[in-house]
């Protein structure tokens, strides 16, 4: 690269590393108050560095509400969801794109139009729902709702528009039907948005808290957000705690977002409307 | 028409961006912030479903929710509570103790968050005609799920000959947690029963005043002002980090008390009318206004007074008894250690009164063994020997006035200062009103407190405003 093109990029450069930079301070103040005792973590004006770094919040943190069982059930809630979710998503999207049907498009409206509804209002009449079928304290309460969403049909729907349709005359002549082009040829092409819908079900899953406060009583069944009201009372907030808890909560998320990372780029990049 | 197809599918996701979630729920922990924790006593109004007072009633026999398969011949009954952390454990080992002395009754406890979000379940539950046998709520809570016709009034249960409370026991009751829940709007029923209650305590840096020449710790409303611009010209004088000597709680319970101490009234016994536009509440604003005007006051954020306390920049904040548990491990990390006293607030001369912070417990309409059982559970709570234990443990207060005769509860009381405190002033502490509608009151009372400390309004006027809206609130 010439100088003088390095010359013109580096305001943009700038501009991207003070907007980075206001994105990772909440991670680093998280990271360095969880290492606090309770009054630097506290403090006005801020103290940026712990005076003495205390790993022993973080087994405090862990000791404070049983954590392990918790990422276990957010991990078996999270997976069973996201799998249901994708099979669904799957044959939802590809019968919307490319099977032609009475009223596909009005279908697709409908699914399209259970995105826009907010969630909250949503909450008493699935608790209802959820009650009535008599599944109050159970994994299947926290996994059903979520077995099937809007969101992911539209986006895979997407996807399988894009196929083109060659493909699926050459498969039809080889013998095969809607369902195995289904999975032996699109599925595998669309694998960016599979992934893409896989890591918002997994993120959402990873941040349930009202749903699962709602529809559990026991310690055993309740996912990892729900472990963090633990530092909290009403007279006080115990933020080294707390923060020493988000930190353990995020690991893995962060973990499975580096991973997966550029499948999740070329998901969203792809994920364009096309007449 | 596929165009058509791509600008809806354009504008649907535009506003499914400003709805928020995406496919599955993803509200981040609602507590996470110091403000929404329940910063103040009373839970504020709950943002999800709809108001409970407009859903349809859940008639005589609300389904019970799924409690764990009882052994034969135990009723087992479901019992919701917000304590988490160390309290929590307290309770859960009580109640393990409830169930090993109690064969015949099993209770199961859950832990369902804090205040807001045990008011979203319940409010669902009572839709879903799913309500636990017994939780902790707080009067506006039960209000609103009376008015659903969904709790069990409790005199039947008080008075009964064989498994209610003698009028010795009745008697021993503090008077304040008696008034406190009996509800006026409701033919004067008790609905619930004292729970996990304290009080409003005024905490003070004792080495700051007297550095600064205030011998006594102030207990009249002009003993108060004046300490406080003591301090502040001695901290001033010293040039110390200082953000002002009252770290003041604009809560509508602070302002409550404020007013009821002065002599003033809220609310009328009709529960209809507000009466706190008066001499006692223009009085209490003109003094918070003048205290933020000198620099003797100001307005701290959510916990963070606690903080301001151990650095030294403030002297005082009024607060509930339960926070010494809180500032003890702060104080205990602050460069500079000092010695704080709680003290019960200041008042009129000549006037003994606190207000009363904390929850109760219900017990809702399910079938007549698990209510008895429930019943049982909550006289066993209440016990002189377990209300002590439960006050040793947790920093609430106990319940009944014989926990004094104790002996772990003496001790307990020989080595807090603030527990003493607060069990002095307890014969005192008084309720504040639990009318349909208070609680928008008491938004309107905190915003009213906001607007003249920081000079936006003047104390008449604003008070004047308030009433209108405030008895707009209580009429509908």
């Amino acid at each position: 690269m010439t100088s003088a093109r390095r010359w013109r990029n580096l305001p943009l450069h700038v501009v991207l590393i003070v907007g980075c930079g206001f994105a990772a301070f909440p991670f680093f103040w998280m990271v360095t108050t969880s290492f606090k005792n309770i009054y630097e973590a506290t403090s006005v004006p801020p103290v940026w560095f712990p005076s003495v770094w205390l790993w022993g919040n973080y087994i405090a943190a862990w000791n404070a509400a049983p954590f392990a069982r918790y990422f276990l059930n957010t991990l078996l809630v999270g997976g069973c969801t996201t799998a249901l979710d994708l099979v669904t998503g799957c044959l939802a999207g590809y019968a919307l794109a490319r099977v032609r049907f009475p009223g596909r498009n009005v279908i697709f409206f409908l699914f399209l139009a259970t995105v826009m509804i907010p969630f909250e209002l949503l909450i008493v009449p699935d608790f209802i729902i959820v009650n009535r079928l008599g599944w109050y304290n159970t994994y299947l309460a926290q996994i059903a709702p979520f077995a099937a969403s809007g969101f992911s049909i539209f986006l895979l729907r997407q996807f399988f528009a894009q196929i083109p349709g060659e493909l699926y005359e050459a498969a039809v002549m080889d013998g095969a039907g809607h369902l195995r082009f289904l999975w032996q040829v699109a599925v595998p092409l669309s694998v960016p948005a599979l992934v893409t819908t896989a890591l918002f079900n997994f993120i959402a899953s990873w941040n349930a808290f009202l749903w699962p406060l709602i529809v559990t009583g026991k310690q055993e069944l309740r996912p990892i957000q729900l472990g963090l009201s633990a530092f909290q009372n009403e007279s006080g907030t115990n933020f080294q705690l707390l923060m020493a808890g988000t930190t353990i909560v995020i690991l893995p998320v962060l973990l499975v977002f580096v991973l997966a990372q550029r499948h999740l780029i070329e998901g969203i990049a792809r994920a364009g409307l096309k007449g | 028409m596929k165009r058509l197809l791509g600008v809806a599918t354009a504008g649907i996701m535009l506003l499914a961006a400003c709805g928020g979630s995406a496919s599955a729920p993803s509200s981040a922990p609602s507590s996470a912030s110091p403000a929404s924790a329940a910063a103040s006593a009373k839970p504020s109004t709950a943002a999800a479903a709809a108001p409970a007072s407009s859903g349809p009633a859940s008639t005589a026999a609300a389904k019970p929710s799924a409690a764990a398969p009882a052994a034969s011949g135990k009723v087992s009954i479901t019992f919701w509570h917000t304590q988490t952390g160390a309290n929590g454990q307290t309770l859960n080992a009580m109640v393990a103790a409830f169930n090993a002395s109690h064969p015949t009754i099993q209770v199961n406890a859950e832990s369902v968050g804090n205040y807001n979000d045990e008011y979203q379940k319940l409010l669902a539950a009572a839709k879903a005609n799913a309500l636990p046998d017994v939780a902790v709520a707080y009067e506006n809570v039960v209000s609103d799920l009376m008015k659903a016709n969904a709790v069990v009034p409790l005199d039947h249960y008080v008075n009964d000959p064989q498994v209610g409370l003698s009028l010795d026991s009745q008697a021993d009751i503090f008077p304040g947690f008696v008034e406190d829940n009996k509800f006026k709007q409701f033919n004067n029923q008790m609905l619930s029963f004292p729970f996990t209650k304290s009080v409003i305590l005024a905490y003070y840096n004792t080495d700051l005043l007297t550095a600064a020449g205030v011998s006594q710790v102030p207990q009249t409303w002009d003993q108060y002002s004046a300490a406080m611009k003591a301090v502040t010209d001695y901290a001033k004088k010293n040039n110390m980090p200082w953000n002002g000597a009252n770290a003041l709680n604009d809560d509508a319970s602070e302002f409550d008390f404020e007013i009821m101490s002065r002599g003033g009234q809220l609310i009328s016994d009709d529960q209809k009318k507000s009466l706190f536009n008066n001499d006692a509440a223009v009085a209490a604003l003109q003094m918070n206004a003048d205290l933020q005007k000198a620099g003797a006051a100001y307005q701290p954020n959510g916990f963070d007074w606690e903080n301001d306390l151990a650095a030294q920049k403030t002297l005082t904040r009024l607060d509930s008894s339960t926070s010494y548990a809180f500032i003890d491990p702060i104080i205990a990390k602050a460069p500079k250690p000092f010695k704080y006293v709680a003290a019960a607030p200041p008042t009129n001369p000549g006037v003994k009164l606190t207000v009363m912070y904390g929850a109760n417990i219900a017990i809702f309409k399910t079938t007549p063994q698990k209510q008895a059982a429930a019943w049982e559970f909550i006289k066993w709570f209440t016990a002189t020997p377990q209300t002590a234990q439960w006050s040793i443990k947790t920093h609430y207060l106990p319940v009944r006035q014989s926990a004094a005769t104790s002996p772990d509860f003496a001790a307990a009381l020989a080595q807090s200062q603030p527990l003493k405190a607060a069990f002095d002033i307890l014969p005192y502490a008084k309720p504040e009103p639990a009318a349909a509608g208070w609680q928008q009151v008491r938004d309107i009372l905190q915003q009213t407190v906001d607007a003249v400390v920081t000079g936006k309004a003047q104390p008449k006027a604003a008070l004047d405003d308030a009433q209108k809206k405030a008895d707009a609130a209580l009429a509908g």
